[in-house]
């Protein structure tokens, strides 16, 4: 099998950058992948960064918040042969997205961040994964991502082949790492096994509940059973539902339960 | 190196690659080491079995052997681009090299059919492993009698080795042997219209003395068995290959259980193929 | 097999004498509530009143993550990595533990035994401790509650120390070298009523070579539906289970473009992949597919063995964050099934 070098570019939308620095944060290894791909466009590491090139892999961090973000994915987008949503935001929406669905209004929350009048130069979205805009062909989930995963997905463009993805919660982690449980041993509200695995189970190994930072499981959401759980521990069934909105706000079925909830079904 | 270790994968060599349709490829594949090429041919003695093709930093996956045991020094393997390590495998050439493990499963239970007369029913991708059945037949022709094969699939251009069947139609003609090829979604000339079943009263086999040899998606398999145990087949002598996500091919790795009280089985072990008396033992293999 | 005794006080020169059969591992509390087998220095270390550990030691065998290959693209080399395991001694292992290591000998070291667990296996020194169970255990209902053999020696609780059965071989060098003296008639008598004890604490009555049948009766039933709306398919009932043992298969290539590896680490029969072919076909499409799954796999036998898989240890109820109970749930099926037409 011929080597042949790969064409990776990072490009940003709204969000906080923090999965891309996290790729540069990858210190052991950084030489090794400006050497094995040809980065194409990367803002926060040169200043030779094309957007306009094509590339193979295009990983996009952030959510979709404004006009300039909407365009610049989508030529992004025709540009590139695979499309990685990188981060929680690009993957989920992110924390931005959490009242998504659960009476968001955007003027409101323009207003009790900035004032009244304020004059913006750009126009501004309710904020959107990427998959609302563009397809994906692939989900790198966390918040921020994991340098391993990130480097796993990396190799695997790079062997002309693609990544698996987790389809499995957070709790499988925490079982191998032989950590307790902690919802079984003080009911806190866990979301580790609503949220996708990836992070070997950081919160729950230190005694934390999982916030579900990496966004719900794509494929399955026991939405019902989750909130459920939680009752059972003392947390009021909205109050459940919105810990699952942080980072899971675009969610179809967490949005159809809050909302049944709030019409007191 | 040697070592005892099942899930040791050999290397082996592409000898050559056919088109055989739009998304399937046939492989023509040899170990490189001879030993290994033994030990398999060895070990493929019913037609049918599998092996998983391993490409190292990639992934495995499980492969029908298309060729039959009669074969020596090569085997063939037809696959389908249709998936992640798959859709690598399509992008080899000949001289490229693949790891293989194997042959696993049971195979078809071809010795227990001696004198009886051989109705293959395929649809689809159903063909490959039924070819490995169908050639080992014809390579020991004189120990079965009347032999039909129907390959079905969507398009004429879907059907598995159009143009080998046909040539083996024409060469076996008037010693019992017989190709039906037929589409279900066009109207196309040199191929019949309609699903397989359709043709079995055009089969040359005495329904009593026959054996039902069928692969194609289970939905299909239900009606079959309707259908041919009406016309007066023997219940005794049905079988079918029954698919399930594998990952050892040896037992271990628990994806492929299909239970009942009695036993849980593990497809990859003690099938693929089952007969249609173990269809009833374990009636979780239809759903 | 030997009866012996141990006396209270010498417990510690058991533990020094145990030392050459390898590292230590005994249960230890790691939390207010839950314990594991850990790394154990001292006999006192261990708490052997505990009644079940968060993960079996399955692990020690059939660690979640193993590397099967290192490969080599550019040598075109797949090779098998060193051992990276010496010998351990496992302690105070419970009837239902014992079992289910012989549950999991017979899938990976059938014909073809497994490579990896084999290479483990050969490693294990097994002491075993009798137990009182508490309300979510069930070895009775299994047919696992005493083990006759899977063990070198095992401990029973005596007032003044332990009843010791000695197996194995290496169990008989050892009671030798600490000097155990035979266990007297009022030792077997202390440990009948131990057994008397043990047998009344038991909670669930049912049997299941029954269930076996009340499952497949139930296998179109929409009780299924019922039993896992509340399932989180998060595969707790997997991991903490000392005889699950699927596995996925994964590749991890390195970004040089050469080296990588293929190594196994645990599956989960809950997940959506489990049962998902090439092409989009899922076998077991929805969470109740999965559950009654899971129910046969654990309750009927393997083919050839004749061995049910579930062993009646509880975890896969001690440990469900959503509060599943797998004994409530089959006794709800057979009274379903009691009531049936």
């Amino acid at each position: 099998m011929e080597k042949r070098e790969l064409r990776v570019g990072f490009y940003p939308t709204t969000s906080c950058y923090g999965c891309q620095l996290n790729v540069l944060n990858i210190e052991d290894k950084l030489i090794d992948i400006f050497t094995e791909v040809k980065i194409v466009c990367f803002h926060m590491a040169t200043s030779a960064s094309k957007i306009e090139e094509s590339v193979d892999v295009a990983f996009i961090e952030g959510a979709v918040v404004t006009e300039d973000d909407e365009e610049l994915v989508k030529k992004v987008r025709e540009k590139a042969k695979y499309v990685v949503a990188m981060g929680t935001c690009a993957c989920h929406g992110g924390v931005q997205s959490a009242n998504i669905g659960a009476g968001f209004s955007l003027d409101e929350a323009i207003k009790t961040v900035y004032g009244e009048n304020f004059q913006f130069d750009m126009k501004v979205m309710p904020p959107r994964p990427l998959d609302k805009v563009i397809d994906v062909d692939f989900y790198l989930p966390g918040c921020p991502i994991e340098k391993e995963e990130f480097l796993y997905f990396l190799a695997t463009f790079i062997w002309s082949t693609w990544p698996e993805q987790k389809d499995f919660p957070v709790c499988q982690e925490c079982r191998q790492k032989g950590n307790p449980c902690v919802v079984i041993e003080e009911g806190k509200p866990c979301l580790g096994p609503f949220t996708t695995a990836g992070c070997g189970a950081r919160c729950p190994s230190l005694g934390l509940p999982c916030m579900g930072c990496r966004g719900p499981i794509k494929e399955i959401q026991r939405v019902d059973a989750m909130a459920k759980m939680m009752e059972k521990n003392g947390v009021d069934p909205l109050e459940a539902l919105k810990r699952m909105k942080v980072f899971g706000g675009h969610s179809d079925e967490i949005i159809e339960k809050f909302k049944s909830l709030v019409r007191g079904e | 190196m040697p070592n005892n270790n099942p899930l040791q994968p050999k290397k082996a060599v592409i000898k050559k690659v056919f088109k055989v349709t739009p998304t399937e490829k046939m492989f023509v594949i040899s170990f490189v080491d001879p030993k290994d090429q033994e030990e398999f041919e060895r070990n493929y003695t019913r037609p049918a079995r599998f092996v998983q093709v391993n490409l190292p930093g990639i992934g495995e996956v499980p492969i029908s052997l298309c060729s039959p045991p009669t074969q020596k020094g090569f085997f063939a393997l037809t696959i389908r681009r249709v998936g992640r390590v798959t859709t690598v495998i399509h992008n080899l050439n000949e001289g490229d090299y693949v790891w293989i493990r194997g042959p696993y499963g049971n195979g078809f239970p071809i010795d227990e059919w001696k004198g009886r007369d051989l109705l293959f029913l395929s649809a689809g991708l159903g063909m490959a492993p039924l070819r490995s059945v169908f050639l080992y037949a014809l390579d020991n022709r004189w120990d079965y009698g009347n032999i039909t094969l129907i390959n079905s699939a969507r398009t004429k251009r879907d059907l598995l080795y159009y143009e080998e069947l046909e040539a083996i139609a024409r060469t076996y003609k008037g010693d019992g042997v017989k190709v039906i090829q037929t589409v279900t979604r066009e109207e196309v000339e040199g191929v019949c219209k309609g699903r397989c079943h359709l043709y079995i009263p055009q089969a040359n086999v005495d329904p009593k003395n026959s054996v039902v040899i069928m692969c194609g998606p289970p939905r299909m398999y239900q009606s079959i068995f309707d259908e041919v145990i009406a016309r007066g087949f023997d219940p005794d002598y049905i079988y079918a290959t029954f698919e399930r996500r594998m990952r050892c091919g040896i037992g271990k790795c628990g994806h492929c259980n299909v239970g009942s009280s009695d036993s849980m089985l593990y497809v990859c072990k003690d099938g693929p193929v089952f007969s249609y008396r173990q269809v009833q033992r374990y009636p979780e293999l239809m759903e | 097999m030997r009866y012996l005794k141990l006396r209270y006080e010498d417990r510690d020169r058991l533990f020094e004498a145990l030392r050459k059969y390898g590292e230590i591992y005994g249960p230890v509390k790691i939390s207010k509530k839950t314990y594991d087998f850990r790394k154990v220095s001292r006999f006192d270390d261990m708490d052997l009143n505990y009644v079940r550990t968060i993960s079996p030691p399955k692990k020690f065998v059939y660690p979640p993550h193993e590397v099967m290959f290192e490969i080599d693209r550019e040598k075109g080399k797949v090779s098998i990595p060193e051992e990276d395991m010496g010998p351990i001694v496992l302690f105070g292992l419970h009837h239902c533990d014992i079992e289910g290591l012989k549950r999991l000998d017979s899938v990976f070291m059938g014909y073809p035994a497994d490579f990896y667990y084999s290479r483990r296996r050969k490693h294990l020194f097994i002491v075993g401790y009798d137990c009182k169970p508490d309300e979510f255990c069930a070895c009775n209902v299994t047919h696992t509650s005493f083990s006759t053999d899977g063990f070198d020696i095992f401990l029973h609780p005596l007032p003044d120390g332990w009843l010791v059965r000695v197996l194995s071989e290496r169990g008989q060098a050892l009671a030798d070298e600490i000097g155990m003296e035979d266990a007297s008639t009022d030792d077997f008598k202390a440990f009948e009523r131990y057994q008397e004890e043990r047998r009344q604490g038991f909670k669930w009555d049912m049997d299941a070579y029954v269930l076996r049948g009340v499952l497949e009766m139930h296998r179109h039933s929409d009780v299924w539906e019922e039993l896992s709306e509340e399932c989180l398919a998060c595969g707790n009932c997997n991991t903490t289970c000392p005889t699950c043992r699927c596995y996925e298969v994964r590749d991890i290539p390195s970004i040089d473009g050469v080296h990588a590896i293929q190594e196994r680490v645990w599956d989960s029969c809950q997940f959506e992949h489990h049962a998902l072919v090439a092409g989009g076909h899922n076998f077991r499409p929805t969470v109740a597919d999965r559950m009654k799954n899971r129910y046969n796999c654990k309750i009927s036998p393997a083919y050839g063995t004749n061995l049910s898989y579930c062993v009646g240890c509880g975890r896969c109820t001690a440990f469900c964050p959503a509060g599943i109970n797998f004994w409530e749930n089959l006794q709800k099926l057979s009274e379903v099934s009691k009531h049936a037409k």
